[in-house]
């Protein structure tokens, strides 16, 4: 069950490319997990939510896309950032 | 999360700030805690944007595997990865190799355990430098903790470093240490169809070392069967088959590793 130190890799990664496009959250990742990977895309839902609390990405959806080798990489993610300024402050 | 202000519990936690929002009939759902109707920053409303990435979930560790496979390589040091699952004999093969190469092949240690130093010092005192690494509460040894380890293990002309893993035949198998390659042990005790349940490992070692096999007499144990099994997940793998308390094989695994760094 080596599947928090992915969780953990993968959120530390996600969340140094959030901060430098100055993004507020980490909305949602996708990974790529292979067959070969030897890693569980199961146990690596279930231990997500609580590696990214109290980090940018907590509450983020967690997309597994399977693959058939050894393959464990982080295909994409969204993030919410603040519009550009020129769109004007926006008081509500 | 509110669609609206984008205030939800993520970025509430993500950056601390207070909400002082009139009480729009769109908040009603949810609670934002004390509502002090002061706002300690400008809002503007967050997009949503889609950020290609394609790196290695482990790029990290691979970046210290790298670094350590250029730092022995530099000094001329060939490291094995051995892994197989708890009690395949790794530890008493490593003793038995250990006598059978000093005084011609300098050697060194690395040995992790979740717990206790019990196998770096059944390892001391054969001529070899030997640490143990404990990793506590997990299930194997990583790039970086393995490259602390190098400088004070690889001295003095270290040619052979042996990286004996956690037992466990999945996780391990995961992270590169930056070793040259991969040894995947698999004891006569243990099904012969270990290779084809765990293909992981056996699929990333082109050497693999079947052990105990003194004890193939008295089980029901079908070599032939393991042999194929291991060469259905990787048809170049080379095999050892031996028994480091008989001797049995022992001289062809001792000839192959003093071949590997001359």
């Amino acid at each position: 069950m080596h599947e928090m130190a992915i969780a953990l890799a993968l959120i530390e990664q996600t969340e140094t490319v959030a901060r430098e496009q100055h993004a507020r959250a980490i909305a949602g990742i996708t990974v790529v997990v292979g067959r070969l990977s030897g890693t569980d895309p199961d146990a690596l839902r279930a231990v997500f939510e609580l590696a990214a609390e109290d980090t940018l990405a907590a509450g983020a959806r967690l997309e597994v896309e399977p693959a058939d080798g050894r393959e464990l990489y982080i295909k994409s993610m969204d993030v919410d950032v603040e519009e550009a300024e020129q769109g004007g402050l926006k008081d509500v | 999360m509110c669609k609206d202000c984008g205030c939800g519990t993520a970025l509430d936690r993500a950056h601390g700030h207070q909400h002082g929002h009139s009480h729009d009939s769109h908040h009603a759902p949810h609670l934002h805690g004390p509502h002090s109707h002061v706002h300690t920053h400008p809002h503007r409303p967050l997009e949503r944007k889609t950020i290609e990435l394609e790196r290695k979930v482990l790029a990290d560790n691979d970046a210290h595997a790298e670094a350590n496979r250029r730092w022995l390589t530099a000094q001329g040091v060939m490291a094995l990865n051995l892994i197989s699952s708890p009690g395949a004999g790794k530890t008493y093969l490593l003793e038995r190799t250990l006598e059978r190469l000093r005084g011609e092949v300098s050697c060194a240690v690395i040995t992790g355990d979740q717990c206790t130093d019990n196998d770096a010092r059944r390892l001391v005192g054969k001529g070899a430098e030997v640490r143990q690494i404990e990793t506590i509460n997990s299930c194997h040894l990583d790039a970086a903790r393995v490259g602390e380890l190098l400088p004070e293990v690889c001295g003095n002309g270290v040619r052979l470093l042996f990286i004996e893993n956690i037992g466990n035949l999945v996780c391990p198998a995961a992270f590169d240490l930056g070793e040259q390659f991969k040894v995947a042990l698999l004891s006569s005790t243990e099904g012969e169809d270990k290779p084809v349940k765990y293909p992981t490992l056996f699929s990333m070692a082109p050497v693999v070392v079947l052990t105990k096999m003194d004890l193939v007499p008295h089980l029901d144990w079908d070599l032939a069967a393991c042999r194929r099994h291991v060469r259905s997940i990787r048809p170049d793998s080379q095999i050892f088959e031996l028994s480091a308390k008989t001797g049995q094989g022992m001289d062809q695994w001792i000839q192959y590793l003093k071949n590997l760094v001359v």
